[in-house]
């Protein structure tokens, strides 16, 4: 049985495109589809959205830095705004796969299939992402701490397309960023922490913690931010994060690692934020 | 009788040895001209442009190719096996059921071949075979082969074998007796798959009744003689090709069963096929065998070792081949060791770079340094006062001077998240070079040189070592040769196993070469009317004649020639292979300088010191090579491959460089390689045994690292952040 495939011309092609055929698969870069292809099921069809001009550009507008959904990791990479104001973003980027990889991926690849060991989705969660979805329908943000219903689901319909994710201006003055993979590079991870808070002197305020790769969707971490919120970084307040963690994450063990590795990664990383703020100040 | 110089500066030993009428053997007064220094490879622009052809490469246009079907299950009777919906599939050329005995006793196990026109019909043929199986209970851990009741896996009897048995019981408790301090403890490492990068197989193609194999190997002539045993035809009738190999390892001696397909379908179909496997199947071709080692050993205060112990279980899956190199090295009052193979129902072991030795020396060196610790003295001290070789006492204090020894703290004191730490680990390795390997140099009078041997070049760059060998008797430079390698038709030579192919070609090269010489220089000398008695002190060096009137070139020297060329052939004869040895054993040692995340547990090796000696180095620059191999193999060993199986299914759950992860470029040390020359004796060259002996001690040179960076001791490879997270947190609740 053969796949047929559609590589619509314009973004109106895409809407139509979609709408014709819900159960086409969305295809971006392409580096988590061709992963599969060997030991999952052929799709009957896939739309392909890579390099579509409206959904590749990078523009930093009022109040917001807009990215398209199809710009490659590569092209993340280059911008100035991204370097600038989103060194987490950056950071997280520049350490997925390897050059080819970047050159393909893209964060709306990494966020339509929504696995629970994205990279980037950490890092969005943190950053406070808003989605643009777009459709014959018209268009409709969605906060991306309210995308993933469940494992690999999410909010988008059956007609949708990701068009853009929004990150907030001015950024979060302190941002986090850490993976804990296999090996130093191209291995799916253990454990991934973002964090990123406002902060007027040593007070954490609008804090925001995100992990990857401990529940069945990238989670964000409530009860640890309240906990966090309006604080002056501490030894003991990396303890209290410690324990906070614990009660809000229940990992499991699977090829890559044990739950309580992961769990104990997880907490050292939440309080390496809070330590790192020590030791800056110190 | 002439008197041999055998050693390394500082440490000399003069030997008488007889005259021989072959060449004089190379001693430390030797001055060698291109002997031990850099050659790069002569294959290696081919390889890097992409035009050296392995086995994978080779294609024709009427090629067929063949792949077999693996049981899903561990352990299962095959009732029946229907091909007849594979067979009529179009483009299907050939089918076979390959369930000999009816059992399949591993997941992955062949139990049908198909050949086809393309590999997309075979994909799709493949999946109409139908097999009825039964399927029965299976084990595939070493604790589930021996709990009560556990499915049998060779038929009668428990899974576990018979006791190898070293070593009195009585003499090593009296030895504990005596000690100070004991220490008992239980080290477990896992099972390791080649992973060569070039997967098995082979491209095998007919004409009448003599049958061309294209094989992935490490031993041509093996491959051959397993073929033509195989399909019951004269060894004479098979030629076994092997220009270039991506890998080998040790799992790469033989014909195995698809190659034995692949050979079958050619001569069924008259076309040419090919067969190579794909990444899962080679994890089933062959992994180093687990083990677990339970150790107690003893010493004195001042550090001097008395007693090793060691019971040992391992498996190699549904073969043999488990078994560890503990104790060994050091020289103990008293050793006992005992070790048991335990069946399970999982592929086979083969060898593996060093059989039993990596495994072996990560429990021996980790007991050594928690000796070390008990007694309070460093462990480099403690292998000076222990290790009997002359060689590895000059080399541990090279390493420890090369890694920065002295800047290793007492354990677990570092501070912050981020710890250093130091370790070290020994190897030792037979002079492994073996008589009856044939070479033939070939001069010809347009000056080019030949040199023929049909072994294989496993990646050790063979060609180079032998270019060199000739080009030193020769006065000429390596670049000016050339080598044919890997084509059974030339003259025999040996399989690469047990580090051989370099010392057991050495000697017949450097004859064949210096008979040649010989027949050139008394042809010129016949042409220029010189007397033989006076041509008798005549050489070739630096490209040209010595010793006569006229330094001729060497060019010049060969057009003297009246025939086409001359030719000869050395003999690696049994005699070849007995001078006397300054030491029984190659030594080496590594030293490592790890960096420890105690917050992630991760480890990253930031620098690996490898000396190593290997009799004559001939060339630096591939002995270096090999060295870097090895360390590399060994980190990758020391932290992160693992074969893993599904103790309900039985397979494989990381089957393929996805999940089976092997060290990546970034996780790679600083690697310093230090071949050590030493005039070692055994042949006219000194060349000994190289491939293996680096790959041994770097797993145990991290771990005694990684525990001194934390101050608690991971005990199972490899390394991985959960265990030392957990080590960590237990030595926590020790305190």
């Amino acid at each position: 049985m053969s796949t047929a495939y559609l590589k619509p011309a314009s973004l109106e092609d895409a809407y139509t495109a979609r709408a014709e055929h819900p159960d086409y698969v969305l295809l971006a870069g392409g580096t988590d589809y061709m992963v599969g292809i060997l030991h999952r099921p052929a799709p009957v069809g896939v739309i392909d959205l890579f390099g579509l001009s409206a959904l590749t550009g990078i523009e930093a507008g009022e109040g917001v830095l807009r990215i398209g959904a199809a710009a490659t990791y590569a092209v993340v990479l280059t911008d100035a705004t991204v370097s600038e104001s989103f060194p987490s973003l950056r950071t997280c980027v520049s350490e997925i796969g390897a050059t080819q990889i970047q050159a393909r991926g893209t964060l709306g690849g990494n966020i339509g299939t929504s696995s629970p060991v994205g990279d980037t989705l950490p890092v969005l969660l943190a950053l406070d992402a808003i989605l643009e979805l777009g459709s014959s329908r018209g268009t409709r943000k969605v906060a991306y701490a309210e995308f993933c219903t469940g494992y690999r689901q999410t909010l988008l319909k059956e007609d949708e397309v990701i068009v853009a994710i929004e990150l907030p201006l001015p950024s979060p003055g302190v941002q986090f960023w850490r993976k804990v993979g296999t090996r130093k590079a191209q291995a799916i991870s253990k454990v991934m922490v973002a964090a990123s808070a406002r902060g007027s002197g040593e007070t954490l305020t609008d804090v925001r913690l995100a992990m990857g790769a401990v529940a069945d969707r990238p989670i964000r971490l409530g009860a640890v931010e309240a906990l966090l919120e309006g604080q002056v970084p501490s030894l003991e307040l990396a303890e209290q994060v410690r324990a906070a963690v614990a009660d809000a994450i229940t990992p499991i063990s699977d090829l890559r690692s044990t739950a309580p590795y992961r769990l104990r990664s997880a907490q050292n990383l939440a309080a390496r934020f809070v330590l790192q703020r020590v030791e800056a100040q110190a | 009788m002439s008197e041999l110089r055998l050693g390394f500066p500082g440490n000399e030993k003069k030997v008488e040895v007889p005259a021989s009428d072959g060449p004089a053997p190379w001693d430390l007064g030797t001055q060698l001209d291109v002997v031990g220094g850099d050659h790069p490879r002569l294959e290696a622009p081919l390889k890097v442009s992409g035009r050296a052809r392995y086995s994978y490469d080779i294609r024709f246009p009427n090629l067929i190719y063949a792949r077999l079907l693996g049981s899903p299950h561990a352990h299962a009777k095959v009732r029946k096996l229907d091909l007849s919906k594979a067979k009529a599939y179009p483009g299907v050329l050939y089918a076979e059921d390959l369930t000999r005995g009816g059992t399949v006793r591993y997941a992955g196990q062949a139990v049908a071949g198909l050949a086809a026109i393309s590999e997309e019909v075979l994909a799709d043929a493949l999946s109409l075979i139908e097999v009825d199986y039964e399927v029965l209970p299976h084990v595939v851990s070493v604790e589930a082969a021996l709990a009560k009741g556990a499915p049998t896996v060779k038929g009668r009897g428990g899974n576990a074998g018979r006791a190898r048995v070293r070593g009195r019981k009585k003499r090593v408790e009296a030895a504990h007796k005596a000690a100070d301090v004991v220490v008992d403890a239980t080290y477990r490492t896992q099972v390791q798959t080649h992973s060569c990068l070039e997967t098995h197989g082979c491209v095998a193609k007919w004409s009448g009744d003599q049958l061309t194999v294209w094989a992935s190997t490490q031993g041509t002539f093996s491959v051959r003689r397993s073929i033509a045993r195989a399909l019951r035809i004269p060894g004479k009738n098979v030629r076994v090709i092997t220009e270039h190999m991506g890998g080998g390892f040790g799992s790469k001696f033989g014909a195995d069963v698809w190659d034995v397909f692949c050979c079958k379908a050619a001569k069924a179909t008259k076309r040419p096929c090919r067969l190579m496997l794909d990444r899962a199947e080679e994890h089933l071709a062959g992994n180093r065998p687990d083990s677990i080692q339970r150790c107690k050993f003893s010493a004195k205060k001042d550090g001097t070792l008395l007693g090793a112990e060691v019971r040992s279980l391992g498996t190699g899956g549904v073969g043999g081949g488990a078994g560890v190199f503990n104790p060994g090295i050091y020289s103990f009052q008293a050793t006992y060791s005992e070790h048991r193979d335990v069946a399970t129902h999982a592929s086979r072991a083969r060898a593996f770079r060093a059989p039993r030795h990596p495994q072996g020396v990560f429990a021996l060196e980790g007991m050594l340094d928690e000796l070390a610790e008990k007694i309070g003295i460093d462990p480099l001290a403690l292998r000076l006062k222990n290790d009997p070789h002359p060689v590895r006492q000059a080399q541990w204090k090279r390493g420890a001077k090369e890694i920065g020894w002295s800047r290793r703290k007492a354990s677990g004191s570092g501070t912050g998240p981020l710890k250093r730490g130091f370790g070290l680990a020994g190897a030792r390795w037979k002079h492994n070079g073996r008589p009856g390997s044939v070479v033939l140099v070939r001069i010809s009078r347009d000056g080019t040189v030949e040199v023929r041997n049909g072994a294989q070049d496993i990646g050790s760059g063979a060609r180079t070592l032998m270019a060199t060998l000739v080009a030193e008797e020769l006065g000429l430079q390596p670049s000016q040769i050339e080598v044919h390698l890997g084509d059974t038709r030339d003259p025999v030579g040996p399989a690469s196993g047990g580090s051989t192919t370099s010392p057991s070609i050495a000697p017949p090269t450097r004859e064949a070469a210096y008979e040649a010489k010989k027949a050139l220089l008394a042809q010129a000398a016949r042409a220029l009317g010189v007397p033989a008695d006076e041509a008798k002190g005549w050489g070739l060096r630096a490209g040209k004649l010595t010793g006569a009137k006229k330094a001729l070139p060497f060019a010049k020297v060969c057009a003297l020639l009246q025939t086409e060329t001359v030719e000869a052939s050395g003999r690696g004869e049994g005699s070849d292979f007995r001078l006397p040895r300054f030491a029984r054993e190659v030594a080496g040692c590594q030293f490592a300088e790890v960096e420890v995340d105690v917050e992630l547990g991760t480890v990253r090796v930031l620098k690996v010191v490898a000396v190593q000696d290997c009799g004559t180095v001939v060339n630096a620059l591939t002995a270096r090579s090999q060295i870097n191999g090895a360390v590399i193999q060994g980190v990758s060993y020391a932290l992160f491959e693992e074969r893993l199986l599904d103790p309900g299914s039985g397979r494989q759950l990381n089957p393929g460089l996805l999940g089976y992860k092997i060290l990546g470029s970034l996780d790679l040390p600083e690697i310093v390689s230090i071949p050590m020359s030493v005039a070692n004796g055994i042949t006219s060259t000194g060349v000994s045994s190289l491939g293996e002996p680096p790959a041994i001690p770097t797993a145990g040179a991290i771990a005694n690292a990684v525990a001194n960076a934390i101050g608690a001791r991971v005990r199972s490879l490899p390394i991985t952040p959960d265990k030392v997270l957990a080590a960590l947190a237990a030595g926590e609740e020790e305190k």
